[in-house]
């Protein structure tokens, strides 16, 4: 539990394991989600809507509060866990996902519903009178036509992932190896003084943050539609 | 036109507005762990001099850093001595004394543990899973729990259970919400409010956590600063000291 003397770059493999874990579980959740709130009609739209905006304005430290509180053994996340796994989710890298993925919905729900509201609907109709069943038409009209979306999530999603503090820091517990992650261990190593470790593990931190939002810019380069 | 006068006469009036009176304030750093003691204090200072005390909580680490770079406090009421006393070397701060000496102790708000009598019997338990502990290397309170545990030589055995907070606030926090099922803690906590709730285990052989003050040389009003730092040490103050656990 001493942080040694060798620079230790574990945190920083932790920060992109959540990052991407998180990004991918996102993804498969965001887009039902933003497809049924953006085509669907059905009433009391506008409180879900708002309802899954609300992490944009708690505090995180906030949201990491009600999420201790939700996933301890008392909380309904936490005994639905220790009913499956055995163990309450909070302090736990499974915990830390749930609680990301939550705070970061919303940055991956935006790109994608601003995409599929700018879908021409007419594609959308022709595929329908074409005889696609809504799937296939997801999949073949939709999803195509709005990659950049998707891209543009993913990339605020692991943005967001990456440098999250507060909520990890309420819910993670710094434990090493399993729940200290980058911005935790920066924070810890300003907090002891340590301000040459802080910034080595940060500029390491910018640096890859800044690998990967390169990469998907570049790959997302040539799926532009006019 | 006359609206967007009356706009800006509003705005100039916002910013404007100030104390009706002119009055001494003492801006005070203070060490979280201090803070449910400090009000109290604070508001017999402020009734017996006039001095209002603007006090800003946070770790003993970030307040550090903050007036290392120019952070515009008069006081700094720390949690260990390490930190006064480097201000006091970097000539940012007078020499440090000490205010207050706290106890680790060892809390859990679960019924079925208030049985036990002593708290390493409380860690030796099976189903005690999840030990909280504020961080040994950033929280003073930490450090002294550890010590204990390497004294007893039940570090090891209690390690791969533990889960750090980032002090002694939020450790408690864990414990309180019943995230953990028991955590090292300030005996200040454990005599709060919801402290009182739950069962604490004093750790006789921890070390005191001994937490020193400083006036610090860039102060606006030293003199006010030197002040409440002589008043922490009178008895009026020592008397409310005693009743949140410090010595």
């Amino acid at each position: 539990m001493v942080i040694g003397e060798v620079m230790d770059y574990s945190p920083l493999i932790l920060s992109a394991k959540l990052a991407l874990v998180a990004t991918g579980l996102l993804l498969v959740l965001a887009l039902p989600l933003t497809h049924g709130l953006t085509f669907a009609r059905f009433k009391g739209k506008f409180l879900v809507e708002a309802l899954v905006g609300l992490p944009l304005v708690l505090p995180p430290t906030v949201i990491g509060f009600y999420l201790l509180v939700a996933m301890g053994p008392d909380g309904g996340l936490g005994r639905l866990a220790q009913m499956v796994s055995g163990r309450p989710l909070v302090f736990t890298f499974a915990g830390m996902i749930v609680a990301s993925m939550i705070h970061t919905l919303p940055y991956a729900m935006q790109p994608l519903k601003t995409a599929f509201e700018r879908l021409d609907r007419r594609l959308l109709e022709t595929a329908y009178v074409l005889g696609l069943s809504p799937v296939a038409a997801f999949f073949r009209v939709v999803l195509p036509n709005t990659m950049n979306g998707l891209a543009a999530a993913a990339v605020l999603a692991f943005a967001h992932c990456m440098g999250e503090f507060g909520v990890v820091l309420m819910v993670g517990g710094s434990i090493p190896g399993e729940t200290r992650v980058a911005s935790i261990a920066i924070y810890e190593y300003v907090e002891t003084l340590r301000y040459q470790e802080a910034w080595q593990l940060s500029l390491a931190l910018v640096l890859i943050s800044y690998l990967v939002l390169l990469a998907v810019t570049f790959l997302n380069r040539g799926e532009r539609y006019a | 036109m006359g609206r967007t006068i009356a706009i800006i006469l509003l705005i100039a009036a916002i910013f404007s507005a100030k104390p009706s009176r002119a009055e001494q304030v003492v801006a005070v750093a203070v060490a979280a762990n201090f803070a449910t003691a400090m009000e109290e204090v604070a508001a017999l200072f402020t009734r017996e001099t006039g001095i209002r005390v603007q006090a800003s909580y946070s770790s003993t680490g970030k307040l550090y850093a903050q007036i290392k770079h120019g952070a515009p406090y008069d006081l700094f009421l720390a949690a260990d001595e390490e930190r006064p006393q480097l201000l006091h070397e970097a000539k940012l701060a007078e020499v440090p004394v000490i205010y207050a000496s706290g106890r680790t102790v060892l809390w859990s708000g679960r019924p079925d543990l208030v049985e036990e009598t002593d708290w390493q019997a409380v860690l030796a338990r099976q189903d005690v899973k999840r030990v909280a502990l504020p961080t040994p290397e950033i929280a003073p309170y930490g450090q002294a729990a550890f010590q204990a545990m390497a004294t007893a030589g039940i570090w090891e055995l209690v390690k791969p259970r533990l889960v750090y907070a980032q002090n002694v606030a939020q450790a408690f926090q864990y414990g309180e919400k019943r995230a953990v099922d028991v955590c090292f803690t300030a005996l200040s906590y454990a005599r709060s409010q919801s402290g009182q709730a739950g069962r604490v285990w004093e750790i006789e052989t921890a070390p005191a956590v001994v937490q020193k003050g400083c006036v610090l040389t860039r102060a606006a009003n030293r003199a006010a600063a030197r002040r409440l730092l002589d008043f922490l040490g009178a008895s009026p103050a020592k008397a409310i000291l005693a009743t949140h656990g410090y010595r």
